[in-house]
């Protein structure tokens, strides 16, 4: 390179004759100087420091509402985005002065050097950087250590993700600012764009202080310089988000590149002073750069399409086929690129006649082959379906289709079915968010059969009429399920255990979320052992709403807030007293337990609904648009969301696992505990005070709107005052367990019918 | 080494013409280039600085072409320049401030730029203020720590604009005799308004007005200008002057006012007096301005 600009900077004409002293070769020091000389002037400008103090103030934005009650999985992205929010407002004050560095006479004293524009604009955008790259830093540092100390909430993502994300944002910025530079050699009219642009842009990321804004999540926008929506799990991190947000701030930094490479390039243009020694360089770079940008910004696009949600064929027709009989072998190795492989022979019956087409729901990502007596059947994929030719088997109008699939793959999930923004669940017929979720290699769950089982079509549990046999293998084991399958079929660790040696949690798991670990671990090992099993594990997982169990595991959400908050939220209070978040950690244990168990119409297990139905179900919802989504509904566990919750008032399901739960971790929980906690039920009244209590107890204190939960809670206690704690719930999981159906009235009388003793629900007494 | 500048011509944007066809050589030593304000001299140095293009005419620099991007850097690399409003930077330390100049021309290694720093505090009589912000300077001093950044390297051509305006009296001289000790060996343009800076130290200069070359020699041919022109009329109190009259000094005592009269003999009882290069210069503008 430096032979190059010797090269060019020879005499021409009239100077061959004269002993030219040679310019010395000066870029690359000049480079360094330059950007030394820019780190030197802004970090001793009284405006940087007012700046980080100003950007750093807003660490209280995130902490005041959210930090002190915790919301552990929110905390990284808050805080991520309030500080782009103010350090992106905030940046023209740091960055103008260099940009402006050789504007007017100032510049006169540089420009007469050797000097030339690029190596002064690749100098200045390197001291640019060598102040912004350890500012950002060091603010994300400050609002770990501040989560750290004030919430008990740090984790690492926001140090692990949030600088790169941060400075792929503030690459923009800088790059527009290098070009509006180009524009306006004033301040005023830059501040006065960049104030309407940043007022734009978090209008559109929900406010200063997040929100609800458009149908879509604002991560699917290529203007979502906050990463507004983004959820960084203590846990795992990105999870399903990651190749969205990589390609997201990849186009941003490689976009704000661009414009300083349109910056370098142009400058000369506007100021004729400045001049290029390789004059090519600069249009050679902007002509890659924009190249670039428009590979990245594809690339971004292209993501953005994938993440959308898969369609079920308008084709579809639902309960077209009965499944006779079953028997599917699946291994789960969760390490490889196919976590999951299965092979199945199914004997199914055609309800309608005669069907050329076998359509299965079945998740992008699983691949599948079919084969029927030794045939190969052709088979195509449509959104979330597969189609399998039956054209060329001759079959029967009453003949049964014996077939066998052979399916592997990883099940994708599009991240458009996440939509925490602000860590709130949405109502589940009003989004296209279904609860469940998974991801692989680092961690992996799966909570409904739907999911990842390839079935036909139905309005019904995905089970075979007459015979249904289901082999999993999973961690070197293997078990073998007849009848309904497990709906959480496997739950593995996340990066690291924490010191108890059931618990696996994230890497860096708040205060709050160890304790409530901790606690359902607890209350797990003891309700496990009564019921005569070997204690779970509990791992804590992102993407949960909810608490779910198999015999082997329990699974909670790693932050509270996403759902449920009234019931599962005390476990995690890092406030209460200890044997309160222990009560809190035995309801959870038992919800989970509830959940894994449960066959009512309304639990988790029933994955598929009719269109008409969810539109039955509720005035709106996800039916209008271009396709169907019929692999949509799972409800909020069996008890239903917090919003089902308001929308019923007083009167819970009839399959509401809530009252359950709550009396099984209360006789799990202390004495005194279980005391104080009938005490105060016994005096709810519905008042403020009553309301006060229950929160200080750790009760959900919607309580006071249920008089029915209340009062079945009563009559369970004064059940098992009976007879014993620990006999009732040993004869209330035998009858939770092997009841038709699981709601109250036949709950009850399986309990009476087994332990001899009514359970007087008209005597309970409490909120009236 | 000299500079040649044939037929230049600068025309702005909206049409104002800042030098109209000026042609001149220069060589060695101190050179003053001497004008009213608006003249057109800041627009000269800056094309000899390479920071100006000319709209017609050319402009050689030890046979480098100024126009030519490719000749702007060599002609860079001898060029010592100090402008009217030197950008120091108020937050670096003097020696900062010198040693980031050094390395823009070409000094790579630390202890050069340090050495070539202590080097020219001490030749500008800075060597106390080296760890000085420069804000906290005076206007003397910023403009000596000026003229030590311009003299980085050891230029061949220094091109120093207008360096004295607004400095107290003994730092104009100051400057002054660091201007003529340095000129010993190169060229050394001083481009200014005052009169005296000139007579100080140029034994060689140029008169600009309106854009136009007035004159182009020695300040006693420029003093000669006036020979026989410069008249003292001593007028009682209670008179006033002759609106005809060019008066270019007046100092009122006891036994009246004493005038001091450029032009034809303004009264009979006028003395003629020996022409000073002021008398010259202002004889000059006269001769090219229309009195009103």
């Amino acid at each position: 390179m430096t032979d190059l600009m010797t090269d060019l900077i020879q005499p021409r004409g009239g100077a061959a004759d004269h002993p030219a002293r040679a310019p010395r070769r000066s870029f690359w020091p000049a480079v360094l100087g330059t950007a030394r000389l820019e780190f030197t002037l802004t970090t001793r400008s009284l405006a940087f420091w007012f700046v980080q103090l100003a950007v750093l103030g807003s660490t209280l934005l995130v902490l005041m509402p959210d930090g002190f009650s915790g919301s552990f999985l929110r905390f990284s992205s808050q805080q991520l985005r309030q500080f782009l929010a103010f350090a992106l407002l905030l940046l023209p004050l740091l960055a103008w002065p260099g940009l402006q560095r050789l504007q007017g006479e100032r510049g006169d004293l540089v420009l007469v050097t050797t000097h030339d524009n690029v190596a002064h604009a690749l100098g200045t955008m390197l001291g640019m950087f060598s102040w912004l790259v350890p500012a950002t830093l060091l603010q994300l540092l400050a609002r770990w250590l501040m989560g750290e100390l004030v919430g008990g909430q740090a984790n690492w993502t926001l140090l692990l993700y949030g600088p790169g994300l941060a400075l792929a944002s503030l690459t923009l910025g800088l790059g527009f600012l290098a070009f509006l530079s180009l524009v306006w050699r004033r301040i005023l009219p830059v501040l006065l764009v960049w104030l309407g642009l940043w007022v734009l842009t978090l209008y559109g990321a929900g406010g200063l202080l997040g929100g609800f804004v458009g149908p879509y999540m604002p991560l699917f926008s290529s203007w979502n310089v906050f990463y507004e929506g983004l959820l960084l799990s203590p846990a795992a991190g990105l999870v399903m988000a990651q190749p969205l947000v990589t390609k997201l701030a990849i186009s941003l930094a490689v976009l704000g590149l661009a414009l300083l490479a349109a910056w370098v390039a142009l400058a000369p243009s506007v100021d004729s002073r400045r001049a290029n020694r390789r004059r090519h360089l600069p249009t050679v770079a902007l002509l890659v750069a924009l190249s670039l940008v428009v590979l990245t910004q594809a690339g971004f696009q292209r993501e953005v399409s994938a993440q959308q949600p898969a369609m079920t064929p308008r084709s579809t027709e639902l309960d077209a086929w009965r499944v006779m009989a079953s028997e599917l072998e699946v291994a789960i190795d969760p390490r490889s690129d196919a976590p999951i492989a299965g092979a199945a022979t199914m004997t199914l019956r055609a309800a309608g006649g005669v069907q050329d087409v076998l359509t299965l729901r079945l998740r992008p990502g699983i691949h599948l082959s079919a084969s029927s007596n030794g045939q190969e059947l052709s088979v195509t994929r449509e959104g979330d379906s597969v189609h399998v030719q039956l054209r060329t088997l001759d079959l029967g109008p009453d003949a049964d289709l014996e077939i066998q699939l052979a399916f592997e793959g990883a099940p994708q999930w599009p991240y458009s079915d996440h939509r925490f923004q602000t860590g709130g669940a949405f109502p589940v017929l009003d989004s296209n968010q279904p609860i469940t979720s998974a991801f692989f290699n680092d961690a992996g769950y799966l909570l409904r059969d739907g999911d990842w089982r390839p079935w036909p079509w139905t309005t019904e549990p995905l089970i075979a009429e007459d015979q249904d046999v289901l082999i999993i293998r999973a961690n070197s084991k293997v078990t073998r399920y007849d009848g309904p399958a497990p709906q959480l079929l496997v739950a593995l660790p996340p990066r690291r255990k924490s010191d108890h040696e059931k618990v696996i949690t994230g890497t860096d798991p708040s205060a709050g979320l160890l304790a409530a670990t901790h606690n359902v671990a607890a209350g797990a090992e003891r309700l496990w052992e009564m019921l005569g099993e070997a204690a779970p594990q509990v791992v804590a997982l992102p993407y949960l709403p909810d608490v779910y169990a198999n015999l082997e595991t329990v699974v909670l959400p790693e932050a509270y807030d996403l759902s449920h908050d009234l019931q599962v939220g005390a476990a995690y209070q890092r406030n209460m007293a200890p044997e309160l978040t222990a009560r809190a950690g035995y309801v959870l244990a038992a919800r989970a337990w509830l959940n894994g168990n449960a066959r009512h119409p309304r639990a988790y297990a029933e994955a598929t609904v009719t269109r008409s139905a969810i539109q039955g179900a509720n005035g709106f919802g996800p039916g209008a648009g271009s396709g169907y989504r019929l692999l949509q509904l799972s409800s909020m566990g069996p008890l239903g969301s917090r919003w089902s919750e308001l929308w019923h008032g007083a009167d819970p399901s009839l399959h509401a696992i809530e009252p359950f739960a709550l009396w099984i971790g209360m006789e799990l929980a202390e004495p005194d505990v279980r005391r104080n906690d009938l005490a105060s039920l016994r005096q709810l009244t519905g008042d403020a005070s009553s309301l006060l209590e229950l929160r200080q107890r750790g009760l959900p204190w919607n309580l006071t709107r249920q008089p029915s939960t209340v009062a079945l809670v009563l009559a369970l206690s004064d059940w098992s005052d009976a007879i014993g704690g620990e006999e009732a719930v040993r004869l209330f999981a035998q009858a939770y367990t092997t009841t038709e159906s699981q709601d109250h009235e036949n709950l009850l009388a399986a309990l009476e019918s087994l332990s001899g003793i009514p359970v007087a629900l008209d005597r309970a007494g409490g909120l009236q | 080494m000299k500079i040649s500048i044939n037929a230049l011509t600068k025309t702005f944007p909206k049409g104002v013409r800042a030098l109209d066809g000026v042609s001149l050589e220069i060589g060695a030593g101190m050179f003053g280039l001497l004008g009213p304000n608006g003249a057109g001299k800041t627009t000269l140095m800056s094309i000899l600085a390479t920071l100006a293009k000319p709209t017609s005419g050319t402009v050689n620099v030890d046979g480098w072409d100024v126009s030519d991007q490719n000749q702007q850097w060599l002609i860079k690399n001898i060029l010592g320049y100090l402008p009217q409003e030197p950008g120091i930077y108020p937050e670096l330390t003097s020696s900062e401030f010198l040693q980031y100049m050094a390395t823009l021309k070409g000094f790579h290694s630390r202890q050069e730029r340090r050495a070539e720093a202590d080097r020219l505090l001490a030749v500008v009589g800075l060597e106390d203020y080296g760890d000085r912000r420069t804000k906290t300077l005076s206007g003397g001093m910023r403009r000596r720590l000026g003229i030590a950044q311009a003299l980085i390297g050891d230029p061949r051509l220094l091109i120093v604009d207008e360096p004295t305006a607004g400095l107290d009296p003994a730092e104009r001289v100051r400057f002054r005799t660091l201007l003529a000790s340095i000129a010993a060996d190169r060229i050394v343009i001083l481009s200014t308004h005052i009169v005296e800076d000139i007579a100080a130290t140029s034994n060689d200069l140029a008169v600009l007005n309106k854009g136009r070359l007035l004159f182009r020699g020695s300040p006693a041919e420029l003093t000669s200008y006036a020979d026989g022109s410069v008249w003292e009329v001593l007028l009682p109190s209670g008179l006033g002057a002759d609106a005809s009259w060019r008066v270019i000094a007046s100092i009122t005592d006891q036994g009246g006012t004493r005038l001091r009269v450029l032009g034809r003999k303004p009264a009979q009882d006028a003395v003629e007096l020996k022409p000073n290069l002021e008398d010259g210069y202002m004889r000059l503008l006269a001769e090219h301005t229309p009195v009103h």
